[in-house]
């Protein structure tokens, strides 16, 4: 489904392009890191996703970063809304890995 | 190459129908319950709610209905009951 | 229970007024493009062509912000008509407005990202910044 979306919506752009649901549809498996639109942030295993970009996501850590500092929450399985994010890193570790 | 196995967002909800989650809302409040029935904006029904804010128990309602768009996540709890 | 919601949550950040956001209408709209009855009627029609035509920009250096405030820049990789984005070499840039003291974050390396079309605010191609008005200046020189 996500992957179908990806062809018709790359279809008018340069086919030599890298499609971007196509990019994530290659993560499915491995660690993703999703970066919200809010102070937030969350990690995890993508198991699948829509066309809106709503994940499910397993083993997931999600990150509150405060000016008192950074709060961390782990959760099993997850389904988190697509509409809140702004930026999704294949193979992101979260912020303590981009830190280092 | 195998495809890796695939949980797609609607395979996911057909799972917890039933089952007790914890759906989280922008503003940070937690709804644990009993999922109902749910659509395709995340419009959301519970049973047996109870209000999380800051991480303590605030009220509890029988039946709450959840507007989507207010919706961050929604997680199942496999280690409840 | 389950592990979630021990240490609350409760910094409501900017940007989380319902307003805003209204779940599934606003990216819906790609799906009426694709409807079996336009469909036939678009392969007729020149392919419908977007404002601004990324593919200048393939390689380039873009900047882009986001709603809820946050800034990146990287390479430009790829596209697609919802303006979703792939940027290589991302660098998240600390948040631009310094009224909100609780959102500062460091500058920081993401690598290889893709950006939500739904999500993007604005972009624009490194060395498109507004610069001074160099006329200002020459006109009070003389």
């Amino acid at each position: 489904m996500a992957a179908n979306l990806a062809n018709i919506a790359g279809s008018r752009a340069n086919p030599s392009t890298l499609l971007p649901l196509e990019l994530i549809d290659k993560c499915i498996g491995s660690r993703i890191h999703a970066i919200l639109r809010s102070n937030k942030e969350i990690v995890g295993t993508l198991l699948g996703f829509d066309d809106y970009v709503n994940m499910v996501l397993d083993d997931v850590r999600e990150y509150e970063t405060t000016a008192e500092g950074r709060r961390v929450n782990k959760l099993e399985r997850i389904l988190l809304n697509g509409s809140n994010i702004v930026m999704l890193v294949p193979g992101g570790e979260g912020p303590e890995g981009a830190a280092a | 190459m195998a495809a890796p196995p695939r949980t797609n967002p609607s395979d996911f909800l057909k799972e917890l129908a039933g089952r007790p989650v914890v759906v989280k809302l922008n503003s940070g409040v937690d709804y644990r319950g009993l999922l109902s029935c749910l659509d395709g904006y995340m419009n959301i029904a519970l049973e047996q709610t109870e209000e999380y804010v800051n991480g303590q128990l605030k009220k509890k309602y029988g039946d709450a209905f959840i507007r989507g768009n207010n919706v961050l996540y929604i997680s199942g709890s496999r280690t409840r009951k | 229970m389950s592990a979630s919601g021990a240490s609350g949550h409760g910094g409501a950040a900017r940007g989380h007024g319902g307003s805003e956001r209204g779940h599934g209408g606003a990216d819906r709209g790609h799906h009426h493009q694709n409807r079996p009855g336009q469909s036939d009627r678009n392969a007729e029609k020149k392919p419908k062509e977007t404002l601004f035509d990324l593919a200048r920009y393939l390689d380039k250096v873009m900047h882009v912000k986001f709603v809820g405030g946050r800034e990146a820049s990287g390479t430009l990789k790829g596209y697609d008509a919802l303006l979703n984005l792939v940027l290589d070499c991302t660098t998240e840039l600390p948040r631009g407005d310094s009224d909100e003291p609780t959102r500062s974050e460091e500058k920081r390396e993401l690598g290889l990202v893709v950006c939500r079309g739904p999500s993007i605010v604005m972009l624009c191609p490194e060395g498109m910044e507004p610069i001074s008005n160099p006329f200002v200046s020459a006109a009070d020189g003389e």
